[in-house]
């Protein structure tokens, strides 16, 4: 099997990772924001799909632009479908407010009312095969209600804001959910193999042993 | 909505056990009245109630009794 190296695109103003994945001509992206390095970087390729690790507005706020230009089908989990459609969920009235409180990028986006759809929704544990690879689907709840990991190919795990290495996950935010971070994600992460690498939604990859953890 | 319910909701809402609040319970006593509980309080009073908070209002906010009173 071919190995996938994901290319890993900063948008300044959140400091989203947007990830994009190619394999045989084909490609994929994780939480897609339209810039133009992004817009460089998938010119003449083939991209099947994207996917959104969660609801937030720093995550999805590219989806419309990104469906209407490129026509790129826009895939999240199931329990993220409303917070794309709500305003109040994926936090998009209230940026003008969580900017103070973000320590990533440099905020240069204002508060509005925005909600998008996705074209498909993914249940918890479902595998997509993709180019003859393995995407595992897993719903991370904690930082919201919406929150999913992706596993490639037991290989590469794209965790959105479900887990930083220099920062605590942020459950405390509207939808999220302290109790279910350690019930159902922390279990789950502390059940994968360590050595794996992880592919966070902002700031920089690291080994999944190295992830903050706060029981340690 | 009564105040009981009004009070579940926001132990709800800053994760709270229950019966913690009260309508006395001083807001600068509580932890979880930080930047992310105004926040989750801020969506709570939109959702819920419909009213728009600043944040010149949660400042003026001593006690419990003050959101309810806020929330209507």
């Amino acid at each position: 099997m071919e190995t996938l190296a994901p290319t890993r695109i900063i948008d300044e103003r959140f400091g989203v990772n947007t990830y994009i994945i190619s394999a045989s001509g084909h490609a994929f992206i994780i939480d897609p924001v339209l810039n133009p390095k992004l817009k460089e970087s998938i010119e003449g390729i083939s991209i099947d799909f994207s996917i959104l690790t969660h609801e937030h507005y720093d995550h999805i706020y590219s989806v419309n632009e990104l469906k209407a230009e490129y026509g790129i089908p826009v895939f999240c989990g199931e329990s993220a479908k409303n917070g794309l459609m709500d305003p109040a969920v994926n936090m998009s009235r209230y940026v003008d407010f969580l900017k103070q409180y973000i320590p990533f990028g440099t905020g240069e986006v204002d508060s509005c009312d925005y909600s998008c759809g996705a074209d498909r929704l993914l249940k918890n544990g479902e595998m997509i095969v993709w180019q003859g690879h393995k995407l595992f689907i897993k719903e991370t709840p904690g930082h919201s209600k919406g929150s999913i990991c992706i596993m490639l190919n037991d290989q590469y795990l794209f965790s959105g804001d479900t887990i930083f290495k220099e920062y605590p996950t942020a459950t405390r935010m509207p939808g999220g959910s302290t109790k279910a971070f350690k019930n159902i994600t922390e279990p789950w992460l502390d059940s994968l193999p360590q050595d794996i690498m992880v592919y966070p939604g902002h700031t920089e990859p690291f080994m999944l042993s190295e992830r903050y953890n706060t029981n340690h | 909505m009564t105040n009981p319910e009004k009070i579940a909701l926001l132990e709800e809402t800053w994760e709270l056990d229950e019966g913690t609040l009260t309508e006395d319970t001083v807001l600068a006593d509580l932890d979880e009245f930080d930047s992310m509980g105004k926040l989750s309080l801020i969506v709570l009073c939109d959702d819920e109630f419909g009213k728009k908070l600043t944040g010149e209002t949660i400042k003026a906010f001593q006690t419990v009794k003050d959101i309810l009173d806020f929330m209507g």
